[in-house]
């Protein structure tokens, strides 16, 4: 049995060599920062930087310790000190010690394999990140630089240039490695553009406007569009005369704007919004329109050519004064205090009496309709109760009733029209 | 990028040289430094023009190109090659004086990143070949496409089945420009953007053809 001396005696050792091992990192420790509260975590740092050295002096501290255990005897009997062996049976060595001593070796060995394997892929996975950000960063410095050309292109004075400004956005949106963020801010510089253009006064044709456009539906895929999103706002612009041929302008937004003579042939106006614009003598032409509003719309002198407004389509409050309609399709849309005053209403149309009876016209100028429909045996007739006078600026109906005058708030282009 | 002023003096001994050859199809102005500004914005390294003529649009072309970039101008007419070689001395451009059907024929998958087609090959035949040797998200600008003086008789109908068979393509985006000569400008988005019922469409198969009209 050894006494609480032999304990506290052995203990004391392995104290000293503890306080070694921590001047010895200490000493390491001493090289990086003075200041005390700066020196541990830039050690801890460095150890974390360093495993390798770390492991070393605790591997320094397992030998030392295994040491002072093997001669844990000899410390006990105080033969280190006074060199007197003395004459008393004391425990003989079992080489245990030895064998901790390998063990904690191998087990250190295996520490610091795993340590250098860890490293290793760390660095690895490094580069790889290196790699990344670099591919990143050449992918937005190519961002960049076309946005920074495209914008440039945009505002040059030649159309030639512009024109090859919207088709280098476009052509970069296009790309399907582009980010979804990338492709929403060319989106909205073309509508930048756009609403920049419109406001420009031009003679004669805007091919920029139109290829503008024509990027824009391109660049905004039709899954990524829902009502009331910005980009598809393309309202209040003065976009008459324009081309839209075979675009796909579902779920765009021309309320109040002035499209006065645009081409929609073979167009897509699923969801289009025409609340309020001016579609004077606009021509549509086998167009897709599922639940499109042309709501107060000015449609004078327009000409409906086998469109198809059977989905839930609105024409209430239109004006189609004169329009040349044919092979229009209008079962399932609604028509209330549309005004077919003087329109050409001619074969193929698909109609019903109820669409008919919610129409209104001037009186003396009722709409022309020639048209036979396969399950009817008698022509359509639209009842002159329907028709009303102009009354002091009032739409009256024979009944005495005002009909509320379809563009009773004007938007901007009438005056424009007026003048 | 003021390349019609830059380009001044060329333009005109091209013009000079194209008037004493009696050569009268020269590529519209505009249409040229459009061409030029794509090239230039682009970036791009491998450019062929189909149709040199006497060498306006490579003119504006070459001016545009990006150093190590390279242009291969390609007409089967060896005098207006020749007016065009004498005004570009750019050693990055180069002339080939061969039918561009034949040429295009030649021609690598996706080895140009840009192609200018101003000659009947690769509009009105060849088609498939020339959008064979675009890159993916490379550009094909198509000239020419609205009426012109020289067109040949009952030209609208092929224009219109051109741009119809473009327009059917679901790997590419069509563009059309309804200004200068008319212009058309498509962008490769797959590696095989022609389906095949496409090229089996009745009224499209002579855009695939490798044989050029009689009247032409």
């Amino acid at each position: 049995m050894f006494s609480f001396w032999n304990i506290l005696d052995w203990y004391a050792l392995n104290g000293v060599l503890l306080v070694i091992v921590l001047l010895m990192l200490e000493r390491l420790n001493w090289e990086f920062e003075p200041d005390v509260s700066g020196r541990a975590s830039s050690l801890v740092e460095w150890v974390k930087e360093n495993p390798g050295y770390g492991l070393l002096t605790l591997g320094v501290a397992i030998i030392i310790s295994a040491l002072s255990e093997e001669t844990r005897v000899l410390w006990a009997h105080d033969v280190v000190f006074s060199g007197y062996m003395p004459n008393k049976n004391i425990a003989p060595w079992t080489g245990e010690s030895t064998r901790s001593l390998g063990l904690a070796l191998g087990a250190l060995a295996g520490v610091y394999g795993l340590v250098l394997a860890g490293r290793r892929l760390q660095v690895s996975q490094d580069q790889v990140y290196i790699s990344q950000k670099q591919a990143e960063t050449a992918e937005s410095n190519l961002f960049n630089d076309r946005l920074k050309s495209g914008l440039t292109f945009l505002d040059n004075k030649s159309i030639s240039i512009r024109c090859a400004g919207i088709l280098l956005l476009q052509q970069y949106a296009l790309n399907a490695s582009v980010a979804a963020s990338e492709k929403e801010t060319i989106s909205k510089v073309l509508v930048n553009f756009i609403r920049h253009r419109a406001d420009t006064p031009v003679e004669g044709k805007r091919p920029d406007l139109e290829l503008a456009i024509s990027a824009l539906t391109k660049t905004i895929p039709l899954e990524a569009r829902f009502e009331g999103k910005e980009e598809l706002r393309l309202n209040n612009l003065d976009l008459s005369g324009l081309d839209f041929q075979k675009l796909d302008l579902s779920f765009f937004n021309f309320t109040s704007s002035n499209m006065k003579l645009a081409k929609f042939s073979l167009s897509k106006l699923n969801k289009t919004r025409f609340l309020r614009a001016n579609l004077e003598n606009a021509l549509f032409w086998i167009d897709d329109c599922v639940e499109t509003t042309f709501e107060n719309a000015n449609m004078a002198g327009s000409y409906l050519f086998k469109l198809k407004l059977d989905e839930g389509s609105s024409l209430v409050d239109a004006n189609l004064e004169n329009s040349n309609i044919y092979g229009l399709s209008i079962l399932g849309s609604d028509c209330r205090r549309a005004d077919f005053s003087g329109a050409d209403i001619v074969v193929k149309t698909r109609l019903t009496e109820e669409v008919l009876d919610a129409v209104i016209f001037e009186k003396g100028r009722e709409p022309k309709i020639e048209f036979e429909d396969e399950e009817r045996a008698e022509p359509f007739m639209i009842d002159d109760q329907q028709s009303y006078q102009w009354i002091d600026g009032k739409r009256v109906k024979a009944d005495g009733s005002v009909v509320a005058y379809a563009l009773g708030n004007f938007p901007w282009w009438h005056e424009e029209e007026q003048k | 990028m003021n390349y019609p002023q830059t380009l001044a003096p060329k333009i005109a001994q091209i013009e000079q040289a194209s008037s004493a050859l009696g050569f009268v199809a020269s590529c519209d102005l505009q249409v040229a430094n459009f061409c030029a500004v794509l090239v230039a914005g682009l970036g791009a390294k491998r450019v062929l023009e189909l149709g040199t003529g006497t060498g306006l649009s490579t003119l504006f072309m070459a001016e545009a190109l990006a150093e190590g970039a390279q242009l291969v101008s390609v007409d089967v007419d060896a005098d207006c090659s020749a007016v065009a070689a004498q005004a570009i001395t750019d050693a990055r451009v180069q002339f080939e004086v061969a039918d561009a059907g034949g040429f295009l024929k030649t021609c690598q998958p996706n080895c140009f990143d840009f192609i200018f087609a101003d000659a009947w090959p690769g509009k009105f035949s060849h088609l498939d070949a020339a959008l064979n040797a675009l890159a993916p998200n490379g550009l094909y600008v198509i000239d020419d496409l609205l009426p012109q003086d020289n067109w040949p008789k009952n030209h609208q109908p092929r224009v219109d089945a051109l741009l119809a068979a473009l327009e059917a393509m679901d790997g590419v985006a069509l563009s059309y420009l309804d200004w200068a000569s008319g212009v058309a400008i498509v962008t490769k988005l797959d590696e095989q953007p022609i389906a095949p019922e496409i090229r089996q469409h009745a009224e499209y198969a002579f855009l695939f053809s490798e044989t050029m009209p009689s009247d032409i």
